[in-house]
């Protein structure tokens, strides 16, 4: 490159950073309209688009799209932005095959890992009794918990089973959502281990009505997060099970 | 620069092994290859240790001395019970005491051994890869940890009955003891971490094993005292960070508790006169033989008769074959586990 000297420090110097400015605010101005049109979500699922039929201007999260919103705007597909995650207490003569002996020691943890997913499927089919159409395992891990309770850890996605109803028709949107203690009493639940499922799925029985009754409220409603967690009762061989269901729905924005 | 050492043992090693008939020690001297390292000093295979951290050719104290490898498979294996009780037998009247220590051995050999926790977390990784994955995982097997290392033992103190004590702080070590002639042994007892074995040993030598679950329901882990040569107490000593002053801490904790049992249950110091350092592969103990010809033939591995106190899997064996043993053993461990059907581990529903 032959030239003035000066004309190349006002080209590096100058020219230059006023072009980049320009592009990026250029950019900038896309991606805000893109949001109420096709919104990028950040994250893991950053380099996925979220497609919505709904123009809604209060969705971004502090770093991408709120997955309440991500999960009602594809309510009838698999996500791991609508999930389903459990934290149960076992013992491990509750995972044994009718006849099957007791492994050594020094395995327990072990049998318990490889016998987590076999649970997190038996979890799913709770699922598809009570909140779900579908449901798949996304991961099942297990560790040691105390007196001699192994605790399993699963995350499951799912497709609600109701519909997510019916949206007002306006121009613009506004997003809701909403956090309830489950059960909703606020009390935790005391199982035996081995009972514990029974109450698990009385908990989602109990979020889907929650979001059944915000439905015929509001006219719509999606499950996007269902949290259960056991803890050992220290007075007794007994669980303690509670948790929380996230739901969240669309409103008409008010003034337009 | 970090193996050149290693290069000009090899070296000397070879061109001794070359002159088999007039066996030739090299004229180096062996205290060159003396370094220092994060817990004391270390050398390499070739280089014996005697007391005070003096170094001498292999071929000073021993005669037919061949390198070990993965070929010298020895004759057999005895497993033996670990003690039960926290003290070995005190030494009797009349006896001498002769400690030996080593870090860790250098000299890999045909002996694979892995703990019953080694395995179950083998089977752990194994399962928590299929879970994700879906697929069956490559092994798991490991020579480099697996496999013992020997230790040379050359003995030449024939001044009384030897009550010989073999430390190891780290574990898999497999001591291999040759014995000049006129050498009396007593008692010998070893100390260590996973598995632990000792070669060529004569069976009326009574011997006595502490490691595993007995050396950690005692509470016993060979330390040594914390110096100044270590590059640990150096690194310590110019950063006074409080990692660095934590773990110093947690030495001289370690190396008290040991000391304690130690004069406990052989009534001398742990530190006094013993034979060591962190990083060797033999020891003489006793005097180097005055003449060439008083030199011991030494007893290689290939052949030998071993006593291991007891593991979960132990094998003596080429390296193929230990891959296929430990990966069937991992595999019956998954099999079990899952009750036979290994689809249960898959996520899909």
């Amino acid at each position: 490159m032959r030239g003035n000297p000066l004309k190349i420090f006002f080209a590096v110097f100058i020219g230059l950073p006023i072009v980049a400015t320009v592009i990026l605010q250029l950019f900038g101005t896309v991606m805000m309209v893109s949001v109420a049109h096709q919104v990028q979500s950040g994250g893991s699922d950053a380099d996925r688009p979220v497609k919505s039929k709904y123009k809604v201007d209060n969705v971004q999260g502090d770093r991408s799209l709120r997955a309440g919103f991500k999960a009602l705007s594809n309510v009838s597909a698999l996500s791991e932005d609508r999930q389903v995650s459990v934290s149960t207490q076992v013992a491990l003569k509750d995972l044994l095959d009718p006849g099957e002996a007791k492994p050594d020691p020094d395995f327990a943890h072990v049998f318990v890992k490889a016998r987590a997913p076999r649970l997190a499927k038996e979890e799913c089919a709770r699922l598809r009794k009570t909140l779900a159409s579908e449901c798949v395992v996304e991961r099942a891990t297990a560790g040691k918990a105390y007196d001699g309770l192994y605790r399993v850890s699963m995350t499951l996605n799912f497709i609600q089973r109701d519909s997510f109803g019916e949206v007002e028709q306006a121009d613009t949107h506004s997003y809701h959502e909403i956090r309830e203690r489950l059960p909703i009493s606020g009390r935790t639940i005391k199982a035996m281990p081995a009972s514990a499922g029974k109450k698990r799925e009385a908990l989602y029985a109990e979020a889907a009505r929650l979001c059944s009754k915000l439905r015929a409220s509001e006219g719509n409603c999606a499950i996007y997060h269902v949290q259960v967690s056991e803890r050992a009762d220290r007075k007794s061989s007994a669980v303690e099970l509670s948790g929380h269901v996230r739901l969240s729905f669309l409103q008409k924005s008010a003034g337009f | 620069m970090k193996h050149l050492g290693a290069i000009a043992v090899l070296a000397a090693s070879l061109f001794t092994l070359g002159c088999a008939e007039e066996e030739i020690i090299p004229q180096s001297d062996p205290n060159q290859f003396l370094r220092s390292d994060i817990r004391g000093f270390k050398t390499t295979p070739g280089i014996a240790v005697g007391p005070a951290h003096e170094l001498h050719w292999i071929q000073e104290a021993v005669q037919g001395y061949t390198p070990t490898d993965f070929k010298d498979v020895p004759a057999t294996l005895n497993i033996v019970s670990p003690m039960i009780s926290c003290y070995f037998r005190e030494p009797a009247e009349g006896e001498k005491l002769a400690k030996v220590y080593v870090g860790r051995g250098q000299v890999r050999t045909p002996v694979f051994a892995a703990s019953k926790q080694t395995i179950a977390k083998r089977v752990e990784d194994w399962i928590e890869h299929y879970k994700v994955r879906g697929n069956r995982v490559t092994s798991r097997a490991s020579v480099n940890s697996d496999s013992m290392k020997l230790v040379d033992v050359i003995v030449t103190d024939t001044s009384a009955p030897l009550y010989l004590v073999l430390q190891a702080e780290t574990g898999n070590t497999l001591w291999n003891l040759n014995l000049t002639e006129g050498v009396e042994l007593a008692h010998v007892a070893v100390i260590g971490q996973g598995a632990t074995g000792v070669a060529n040993i004569d069976e009326s030598i009574p011997i006595e094993f502490m490691n595993n679950q007995a050396a950690d329901e005692c509470g016993v882990i060979p330390v040594r005292k914390p110096a100044d040569h270590w590059l640990f107490v150096q690194r310590a000593k110019a950063d006074k960070s409080s990692v660095y002053k934590d773990a110093m801490k947690k030495n001289k904790e370690m190396y008290k508790k040991y000391a304690t049992w130690f004069e406990r249950s052989f009534n001398v110091p742990s530190e006094k006169s013993v034979i060591g350092l962190n990083e060797a592969s033999h020891f003489i103990v006793g005097p180097l033989p005055e003449t060439m010809g008083a030199r011991v033939t030494y007893k290689p591995l290939k052949d030998a008769h071993v006593k291991i106190a007891s593991e979960t899997f132990i094998i003596a064996t080429n390296k193929a074959t230990y891959v296929k043993e430990h990966d069937a053993l991992i595999s019956g461990h998954v099999m079990k586990l899952v009750g036979g059907d290994l689809s249960t581990l898959s996520t899909d529903s």
